[in-house]
């Protein structure tokens, strides 16, 4: 039998280590020799002070290879005393699209405008067209041969299991290629009359800044693709009523993250003077490995329709903001309308928001105006089997509406 | 030396025997069996019995195979099945072009380079068709692309002042910038020019694709290290300094690329791409690529032209827009002519990556020639200087003694790098703005690929199709392994090596005479000539087996290899 085991079961030779490193750090007992010398008047040294004395050593300022992180602190340039809160990419309204409508000043109307459901009813698309849309959903989807790290797939039931990294088409990628596609496809059925009126970019910026009843609210946001067009979309003519929710006992900006580092800057990414300026569509990616509530659990529907508000609204902002000056206050001289759609490939969100006024605090005599449908499922399932596409349960409606989005001016 | 004795005895038989063969026929040839025989003796061909011939006969059975292989998918296994761990290849790709680039991207791609400038010809021939329609058209896309460049302009310098917007660096800036002028303009071009050309609605358009080639290229001066083994063999000595077969892997992305169902036209005919003549004077760089800069790393090989196999797609390559921003990483010192040499090197090699991967969807790869030509379009673009090219592919054998006996020769013609405008004034305005260039990218759009051939012309080796096979398991086990290979993902375990301690103290001498031999050095295993299929299996849990009650059977998934 070997003894190793047995002896080893009560390692002694940790309690020694451990013996050492306690006595190696014994504080010496005060015995009071040193004040009675002081009462004496005798200066007492260490002998550390003697034996190494201190060098005052200069500071060199080194110039390095990159630039000296700016400390986030009130030291930091862009540092002020009243907090911000700041929207970005990545927050999340924890109360979904009742608290979205409360920081917009927003109502809720279930439907399109009647330009667009009007537009919807009477279209009139070629019958080859469904054909080339579950081409370019599969073309997104499955055909791409990118091929890079995707994140970890976790079993829930088993979440100590290593499953084999899978690589493919990143989301970012599956997305640009999706949307790119199903607007080559509306721009042919449109033609060169339409088309030449809009202008399209990739990853366009927005910013700006409110104050809501005495909150300061930062917003920042990203717009993976942009439809602008050489005139801003008509407002909508009728009126409507409804009334905010009341998210009691909840405050409208909770879950938005505070910060004392902001600017208050105004930006939109094109100049007024350019032809095709006025923001038409914007499309948003909604990435769950990014984009989720503080504390891990899924993003809702309804939270995710609230970023569709936001990002639309955050876009109006910026356009009225650089249209009539960074000081405009309350309502807009004319509407500015703008169309939001948000997918993760799969599923798609629709809405139009006008914006009628800058002012949303709670007593606000106008309101903006929020239009959108339930969410959409593209499709069910995509995959590529045996050197095939498969493509499940594919929905033809998503196609009609952003048809008849981008026709809409 | 002696071992080989008895083996010429009998050769020396065996040759006594072939040349008293046809006597022995004529002396029976008045025996009842008449039919057996010919008035004519055939003979059996006779085979070239050296070790050269041999190895050549066995490579070229080895191409045979895959010839014969049926589906594209198996095609693209195939040609790994050789290494497990992957070949060695010469890294060519789109991000770096060394110094007098031109000629080994000549070589390596047999290709004949033409300067041209089409531009005064093609534009005059295009106005005499039809010239109201054409300027009308002309008119429509410059006030088009005016304004896209315009646009792009004004969106990029919004880009930089966002805010956290990092400082890029020269070729970052330069490609985000030219990505942004490419899509516009592609767009612009496609509105103006779709309704008067059909074929543009029909496009499919790649974004960022991944383009990857692979292929074997012959007659490339031998490394040191088989020079000395061979000299070491008396037998060999002879064949000490012949040329070896360099293996090249192309990896690229281009900003955009169009595919369409159908080809583009050849514009060389079969006669003027076949001409010993003419391949002689294609430049050969004997020199190991090292030498130039080019790295080498260990990958399986891999052929992708932007997207997976798939049935009916837009298989064949209309346009692509390439990048030349790391050009500017060169430095100055390098001159005018070797920056003109360098784009076409670009144009060469990037062109025939693109159809030698679009070939290999068709069932052709670098050991099964083409039986057609294969034609695309380059542009080489930083979004102000424009150049123009077309590559014609009609050859695909650069392999061992092909690369000198092969007649056929492939084309690329182009131009110059011209400026599409000046500049783009504070304002925002282009000016300067340069029509003949417009005209020329109009061209390339404006080329109707009218080339169509029956599935059977298009794919001669091809002759079945994965999904066409009736075990799923097969079905998936091809898919995978293909996504597998192409993905080219890290191994989980380390590359075996062999350490300096060991070749000190295990190989060079021997001072652990005591010590289990188990490394592949002391077995005599050469672990670079592990072949593909040579991997454990997949176990099958037992839960999951069909006939549950055998211990034994069906303990491991089958494989498929090709």
């Amino acid at each position: 039998m070997r003894l190793t085991n047995t002896l080893c079961a009560q390692h002694i030779g940790w309690h020694f280590k451990k013996h050492w490193l306690v006595q190696g750090k014994r504080v010496p007992k005060e015995t009071g020799a040193a004040a009675e010398l002081l009462k004496l008047a005798v200066a007492v040294k260490s002998p550390e002070d003697i034996l190494n004395p201190r060098k005052e050593r200069r500071r060199v300022e080194v110039v390095g290879d990159r630039q000296q992180a700016i400390p986030e602190d009130s030291s930091h340039p862009n540092w002020h005393s009243t907090v911000c809160h700041s929207y970005s990419d990545s927050s999340v309204l924890v109360g979904g699209l009742p608290q979205a409508q409360v920081l917009t000043n927003a109502i809720e109307i279930q439907t399109f405008p009647k330009q667009i459901e009007d537009a919807l009813a009477s279209q009139q698309l070629p019958n080859s067209i469904d054909k080339n849309v579950r081409h370019a959903v599969a073309a997104a989807h499955v055909l791409d041969a990118e091929q890079v790290k995707l994140p970890k797939v976790r079993l829930p039931e088993r979440p100590n299991f290593n499953l084999p990294r899978p690589y493919g088409i990143s989301h970012d990628r599956v997305n640009r290629l999706l949307v790119n596609k199903l607007l080559q496809e509306v721009e042919k059925l449109a033609g060169r009359s339409v088309s030449v009126k809009r202008k399209l970019i990739d990853n366009a910026s927005f910013k700006t800044s409110l104050t809501k009843d005495g909150d300061l609210l930062g917003f920042s946001v990203n717009a993976e693709k942009v439809i602008f067009a050489n005139r801003g979309i008509e407002g909508i003519k009728g009126k409507f009523k409804g009334n905010l929710p009341d998210l009691y006992p909840m405050k409208s900006t909770i879950s938005i993250p505070k910060n004392h580092i902001y600017l208050t800057d105004n930006f939109y990414p094109l100049r007024t003077d350019v032809n095709c300026s006025h923001p038409h569509t914007i499309f948003t990616v909604f990435n769950k490995q990014l984009v989720g509530n503080a504390h891990g659990s899924e993003v809702t529907t309804s939270q995710l329709q609230a970023r569709t508000l936001v990002k639309a609204f955050v876009v109006a902002a910026a356009r009225a903001r650089q249209l009539h000056g960074q000081s405009v206050q309350g309502a807009l001289p004319k509407p500015i309308v703008v169309q939001s759609v948000q997918t993760d490939g799969q599923t798609f969100h629709f809405g139009v928001l006008q914006l009628n006024t800058l002012d949303v605090g709670a007593d606000s005599s106008t309101r903006n105006y929020w239009f959108h449908r339930q969410t959409y499922d593209l499709f069910t399932e995509c995959k590529y089997e045996a050197g095939r596409t498969h493509l499940e349960n594919y929905n033809g409606d998503v196609f009609r509406i952003l048809n008849a989005f981008y026709n809409n001016c | 030396m002696l071992k080989l004795r008895p083996v010429n005895q009998l050769r020396l038989a065996y040759l006594r025997g072939l040349s008293g063969q046809p006597q022995a026929q004529t002396q029976r040839n008045d025996g009842p069996a008449d039919e057996e025989y010919t008035a004519q003796p055939v003979y059996p061909e006779i085979r070239d019995l050296t070790h050269k011939g041999r190895k050549q006969r066995s490579a070229a059975d080895w191409h045979e195979e895959i010839r014969q292989v049926p589906t594209v998918e198996e095609k693209l296994i195939k040609i790994n099945m050789p290494r497990y761990y992957g070949y060695k290849v010469v890294d060519f790709n789109d991000t770096k072009i060394p110094y007098n680039a031109l000629p080994i991207a000549q070589h390596y791609t047999r290709t004949v380079l033409e300067k041209t400038t089409p531009v005064v010809k093609e534009e005059g021939a295009k106005t005499e068709e039809k010239p109201v329609t054409e300027d009308d058209l002309f008119k429509a896309a410059r006030e088009d692309v005016i304004e896209a460049l315009e646009f792009a302009h004004d969106y990029s310098r919004h880009l930089d002042q966002q805010p956290k917007a990092a400082p890029l660096d020269a070729v970052t800036r330069e490609r985000q910038l030219t990505q942004i002028i490419v899509e516009q303009l592609n767009r612009a071009l496609l509105q103006v020019l779709s309704a008067d050309y059909a074929h543009l609605n029909e496009l499919e358009v790649d974004y960022n694709p991944r383009h990857e080639a692979f292929w074997a290229v012959g007659g490339v001066d031998p490394p040191k290290n088989v020079i000395k083994s061979k000299k070491g063999q008396k037998w060999q000595e002879e064949a000490a300094n012949e040329p070896v077969d360099r293996l090249v892997q192309y990896t690229g992305a281009p900003y955009l690329s169009l595919r369409h169902r159908h080809q583009l036209a050849p514009w060389k005919t079969p006669a003027e791409s076949e001409s010993l003549e003419l391949s002689k004077q294609i430049p050969r760089f004997k020199h190991d690529a090292r030498t130039l800069g080019y790295t080498t790393k260990h990958q399986h090989a891999t052929n992708v032209p932007g997207y997976w196999p798939s049935v009916n797609g837009q298989n064949f390559g209309l346009l692509s827009f390439q990048s030349r921003a790391h050009l500017q990483l060169r430095p100055k010192s390098y001159g005018e002519r070797d920056l003109l040499e360098a784009l076409d090197a670009l144009a060469i090699k990037s062109s025939y990556a693109w159809l030698l991967a679009q070939a290999n969807y068709n069932g052709f790869n670098t050991y099964n020639e083409l039986t057609y030509p294969l034609n695309t379009q380059t542009v080489i673009t930083n979004g102000r200087e424009w150049s123009f090219y077309e590559y014609q592919l009609n050859t695909l054998l650069v392999h061992g003694h092909h690369v000198d006996s092969n007649p056929r020769v492939n084309f690329c013609r182009g131009s110059e790098p011209l400026p599409l405008y000046a500049e783009i004034s504070p304002a925002g305005k282009c000016v300067d703005f340069n029509d003949a260039v417009l005209r020329q990218l109009i061209n390339l759009y404006a080329n109707v690929p009218s080339v169509r051939r029956s599935q059977v012309e298009e794919q001669p080796y091809v002759a079945s199709h994965i999904s066409a096979y009736e075990k799923a398991e097969q079905r998936e086990f091809i898919g995978k392994t293909v996504k597998h290979l192409a993905s080219n993902r890290p191994r989980h375990l380390e590359l075996p090596e062999t350490y300096m301690w060991e070749k000190l103290y295990k190989i060079d001498n021997n001072t652990r005479a005591m010590e289990a031999r188990r490394r592949f050095f002391e077995l005599d295993v050469n672990p670079w000539r592990r072949t593909l299929d040579q991997h454990d299996k997949e176990y099958v849990p037992r839960a999951l087996r069909p006939g549950a009650e055998k211990k034994r059977e069906g303990r491991r998934k089958p494989t498929y290899y090709p």
